[in-house]
């Protein structure tokens, strides 16, 4: 048993561990929990993990460690160091965003979650502002934040998009991208796909709220609002109050997110319509924010998070998404809080029941113990 | 250019999740347009170019290419997910990107 007691935290996983619980003698219980966790600081740590760096540099617990490049319209990363953390602003708008976006979006991780960067341990916050020319796009690419300046190339009057750091949102977006990749891990296809992007989506708008001051019953709810230019028919890229409603326009079509199970996109394009399913889930998280009223980071948004960071795994899917987040509810707030009946209410109004009858699992009980 | 050329562009993902596709026909290219065409394709390394690069996980908002060339009788299937994008076929993407832009469905042809 002692050698399946070192290899337990490395190579079995938590429902294993979880039977061993249940179903062990006391001296195997005992193990059990030791490795378990073990494993719980290995995963927030991510000490090792195939095919990603992790940043050299790490600042002290809530310190953040900004880091601004420029590519100079090229495509090599992460290009030419323009701003680092403490410095004053370089007058270039895009690097100005992205260094007080990635702030604002560890400020709200740090103050509001007790979450300290990325990966948990103060990692530095990688962008690269001007990427190549004319791209007209966002992303993380599994170590930093990467933006492109729209469509900068085309006449004034011919563009559609502009800079990829003008909303805040877009910034945390990216960033939550990150920390999804250090805590589930939802692969990035279909529904686990969707509700990868749903997270990003989610916290990306708390950071706007927060940076307005906002409360639930206040915001827009609006994804990527100052995008678009005046030639878009379109108030922003999505809709999390109003799924499909963001955009009508006779260039780029129609908004084609839903907002229920029940117009849930099959299609093969863009990873299984992971852009475009995360409509539902990020329906029930309004829904669920709504019901709570407030500044919907304080407690809605504390369920996502912790349910992200706990709960969910790489295939969670849209119920498991739903029965994982009530279930932090219940653990928060009680089983029969208000709280927990809002995550229930959220859910169903996009046509997902939470299972209620679902014993909260041992293995969360036991990582509920541990947690700091 | 004497061999006729059809690509069958699109691009997937990103942020926005706004999808762009367009057909490019040599036939209805200017002459300088499908030299170019025809000069990117071979700067490109066809046919030697892998059928798929980087393409099995895809990271997060990031493009997926899916190219459908047809150069004479010889047919072609390219698949490429940023960001290991071959710097020597980044100029074809370019052309093809430009040409497909702001526009839902777009044909070149007159």
């Amino acid at each position: 048993m002692t050698n399946q007691v070192n290899q337990l935290h490395y190579f079995l996983p938590p429902y294993i561990i979880e039977k061993i619980i249940e179903r062990g003698s006391p001296k195997q219980k005992e193990r059990a929990l030791i490795a378990l966790g073990i494993s719980k600081q290995i995963r927030d740590r991510r000490e090792s993990r195939p095919g990603v760096v992790l940043s050299g540099i790490t600042a002290a617990p809530g310190q953040k460690k900004r880091l601004i490049y420029d590519a100079g319209f090229g495509s090599d990363l992460p290009g030419a160091l323009v701003r680092s953390e403490g410095d004053a602003s370089t007058g270039d708008k895009a690097a100005d965003e992205a260094y007080d976006g990635a702030g604002l979006t560890y400020d709200l991780y740090n103050d509001i979650f007790g979450r300290n960067s990325i990966d948990g341990s103060g990692m530095k916050l990688v962008s690269t502002v001007h990427y190549m020319q004319g791209y007209d796009n966002a992303f993380w690419d599994g170590e930093q934040m990467v933006y492109g300046d729209g469509d900068e190339d085309l006449p004034q009057e011919e563009r559609l998009f502009n800079r990829f750091t003008i909303a805040v949102d877009i910034i945390g977006h990216e960033l939550t991208h990150g920390i999804t990749e250090y805590t589930a891990r939802l692969v990035y296809q279909d529904q686990s796909g969707a509700l990868n992007e749903s997270f990003s989506d989610i916290m990306g708008i708390l950071v706007k709220q927060r940076s307005l001051g906002q409360k639930a019953e206040e915001a827009d709810w609006l994804i990527g609002a100052g995008l678009f230019t005046s030639l878009i028919k379109g108030k922003a890229l999505r809709s999390m109050k109003d799924p499909g409603t963001a955009y009508d326009d006779p260039l780029i079509g129609k908004d084609p997110q839903p907002g229920h199970m029940k117009d849930y996109v099959k299609t093969t394009s863009d990873n299984g319509g992971v852009h475009i399913n995360s409509g539902i889930p990020n329906s029930a998280f309004y829904w669920t924010a709504m019901e709570t009223g407030g500044f919907a980071w304080e407690k809605a948004g504390k369920i996502w998070y912790i349910a992200l960071r706990d709960k969910l795994n790489e295939t969670s899917d849209f119920q498991d998404a739903a029965d994982k987040t009530w279930q932090t509810a219940v653990s928060l707030y009680g089983k029969n809080s208000q709280e927990q009946q809002a995550v229930i209410n959220g859910w169903k109004k996009v046509g997902i029941t939470v299972k209620t009858d679902k014993k909260i699992h041992c293995i969360d009980k036991i990582r509920n113990w541990f947690r700091t | 250019m004497t061999v006729p050329i059809i690509i069958e562009f699109e691009r997937a993902g990103g942020y926005a999740g706004l999808s762009l596709r367009n057909t490019v026909d040599s036939h209805f290219l200017s002459t300088e347009d499908a030299e170019e065409l025809g000069r990117l394709l071979n700067e490109a390394g066809l046919p030697e170019l892998k059928k798929e690069i980087n393409l099995p996980e895809s990271s997060p908002d990031q493009f997926k290419y899916t190219l459908r060339i047809q150069m004479g009788e010889e047919q072609h299937l390219i698949q490429l997910a940023e960001p290991q994008i071959p710097s020597s076929v980044r100029p074809l993407l370019k052309f093809l990107t430009k040409r497909s832009r702001y526009k839902k469905e777009n044909k070149d042809r007159p």
